[in-house]
């Protein structure tokens, strides 16, 4: 029984990690130009509705992605505007759209009662079923969605374009000294609106892979129940690095995972704390970790070009 | 340009606060008449929804004027109880556990009106306060006759959101009922934490399925979805005994024993006539339409011994 309750764990923690992975990409973007896009947690829930409403009304996964793109696209443009171009408080404007994410996602839903009663097509493995009978590993990760894949694998990706890029370099300028990039020719609102419409379309596919990788349900208020949050704190701890923020994510996966597992096996520890757990260990990683990052040196702050 | 696009981001988030509305229909006149505060939006095809239309009806059939508020979050309770009892409605009903205390708090400062605390089981001990429930007792002791008639493995799991005090009195007599069928039924239950997050329910109830718990009994609101998810997924491996909502209706689950569904309608409109605002906590069960219970894969044995238990309830031969 042992090793059903660990190997199901370990199989759940990827499953698991794979929306915050995903999410983490785009917000590990916007931050490192100085810009910390608080909305992620509202984009993705709207990237959640989208991704079940679209796949069930038009029978395409391909659609759902494709819509939760052009939708993460706008609200990260809105967000890119309000904070770039107005230069808005990051935060409160982050509030806003999270506030403006729950209503606008309980109204739409409220209009969709099929998707109520009606499960959307959810992700198959990326592998043929037999290679889940492979002892031990066959579960783990031979049955996994082929999101989890793909959530493991754009960290990678997203370093590469980081520190072995043009781009990714003119992404770090700006983050650290925006006025020298300016004053070397980089476009740096331009660069700013660029990451924080990445951080707009991950949030959101991240959004289409909670519900299409698991229930195929959407439902209106506690749907991302916080993960958005945990991205940020994730990216933080990660040191604004996408393979360590990964390597944070799969951390917090495993810690919730291991939360309700506890609770079945009849744990001595009551269950408030062991739902704790996974916050719990945020809130150490990030005591821990946050003086060791090297934090973006316009962190949070709005950029006026006219400055000199 | 960029100040139109400024204005009309300004628009859009002051039209999402202003969504979360509500309105009044009916006569002018204010006897009998009732407002109700929701947690939810009134077409969230769920408890909110349903109470509301309870109150709708007895609205039409009685003739009383009916106000609501939708989406109203707990640090707004007390303000919009205020003005519901200060607009003069005779009886203000909070639909949810939640709105205990709001509820309490007001009531203390008009006497003259009458308050409903629904689906709740404390009246703050005020004699213009009731409170209503369906009963989740009744329906955790129907839900476990289900439950133990189905399962091959002997092991049962509940899930839940919360364990509140409604949560817990019908996991005891889920579990009761579970025991007086077969005392080696293996028992657990599950947390999740939320009532919404389908992807956590869904998950819950995986880690139940793969350590061999065949029947699973969610107590959940939207996020029963998740968990009827993961009773398809599984290939036969495990089923559920639905509860809250009619599991195979509801959500198109097709591994459903049954189903113990709330009639919160019902609920709703007994709270609407004022038939229930006597100072005293009542709840609604077998005995007077609170429940009602759907069979889909159930055996024979399985449906003589729900009837029974059914029976033995209603006339008191069984006591929870």
């Amino acid at each position: 029984m042992t090793s059903v309750i660990l190997i199901d764990w370990l199989e759940a923690i990827l499953r698991w990690s794979a929306p915050l992975i995903i999410c983490s990409i785009g917000e590990v973007y916007a931050e490192r130009s100085g810009i910390i896009n608080m909305g992620i947690e509202g984009i993705m829930l709207c990237g959640a509705l989208c991704g079940v409403a679209v796949c069930y009304y038009a029978n395409s996964q391909v659609a759902a992605l494709l819509a939760c793109l052009v939708l993460g696209a706008v609200l990260g443009l809105v967000v890119a505007f309000l904070t770039v171009s107005r230069r808005t408080n990051q935060v409160v404007t982050g509030l806003m759209v999270n506030m403006l994410a729950t209503g606008g996602t309980e109204i739409v839903f409220s209009m969709m009662a099929a998707t109520r009663h009606n499960r959307a097509t959810t992700f198959s493995p990326l592998f043929p079923e037999a290679m889940q009978q492979i002892p031990f590993i066959g579960k783990i990760v031979f049955a996994q969605p082929w999101s989890t894949w793909v959530a493991f694998i754009l960290p990678f990706i997203a370093g590469f374009i980081l520190y072995k890029t043009r781009w990714g370099l003119n992404v770090r300028a700006i983050g650290d000294n925006p006025q020298a990039a300016e004053t070397a020719g980089i476009s740096v609102i331009k660069v700013k609106y660029q990451t924080v419409i990445l951080s707009g379309i991950f949030a959101c596919l991240a959004g289409g892979v909670l519900t299409l990788a698991s229930s195929g349900y959407f439902a209106a208020g506690g749907m991302v129940n916080g993960r958005g949050f945990i991205v940020m704190a994730a990216v933080v701890v990660g040191g604004w690095d996408p393979i360590k923020t990964m390597l944070v994510c799969v951390l917090f996966g495993a810690a919730d995972a291991a939360q309700l597992r506890l609770q079945t096996i009849g744990s001595a520890i009551p269950n408030q704390f062991l739902q704790m757990l996974p916050y719990v260990i945020t809130i150490i990683a990030l005591t821990i970790m946050v003086k060791r990052s090297r934090v973006p040196k316009t962190w949070g702050a709005a950029y006026d070009g006219r400055k000199d | 340009m960029k100040k139109v696009l400024a204005v009309l981001a300004v628009f859009l988030i002051t039209a999402s606060f202003v969504f979360a509305g509500g309105s009044s229909e009916g006569s002018n006149d204010m006897a009998g008449s009732v407002a109700m505060v929701l947690s939810g939006l009134k077409t969230d095809q769920a408890f909110n929804q349903y109470t509301y239309e309870g109150m709708l009806r007895a609205g039409q059939e009685k003739g009383i004027k009916t106000a609501y508020m939708e989406s109203v979050k707990d640090s707004e309770q007390i303000e919009v109880i205020r003005q519901f009892a200060q607009a003069g409605y005779q009886t203000i009903i909070g639909q949810g556990g939640q709105f205990g205390d709001a509820l309490a708090t007001v009531a203390t400062e008009f006497p003259n009106t009458q308050f409903i605390f629904s689906v709740g089981n404390d009246t703050y001990g005020l004699p213009n306060m009731s409170a209503a429930t369906v009963s989740y007792k009744e329906a955790g002791y129907v839900g476990g006759i289900m439950a133990a008639n189905a399962t091959k493995n002997n092991k049962v799991a509940m899930i839940t959101g919360v364990f509140y005090a409604n949560q817990s009195q019908m996991r005891d007599a889920f579990e009761k009922a579970l025991h007086d069928v077969n005392p080696d039924i293996e028992f657990t239950a599950i947390e999740t934490n939320d009532w919404a997050d389908t992807d956590t329910a869904y998950n819950a109830a995986n880690a139940l399925i793969a350590q061999g718990y065949d029947i699973l009994f969610p107590c959940l609101d939207a996020a029963g979805a998740g968990v009827a998810a993961a009773a398809d997924d599984s290939k036969g491996k495990a089923m559920v005994v639905g509860s809250v909502a009619d599991y195979a209706g509801v959500y198109g689950c097709k591994a459903v024993v049954g189903s113990v569904d709330f009639n919160w309608e019902g609920l709703g409109y007994l709270e609407s006539t004022g038939e229930l605002c006597d100072g005293q906590a009542h709840e609604v069960g077998l005995a007077n339409d609170g429940l009602n219970i759907t069979i889909n894969n159930l055996s024979e044995e399985g449906v003589a011994a729900l009837e029974q238990a059914k029976n033995d309830i209603i006339a008191g031969n069984i006591v929870l």
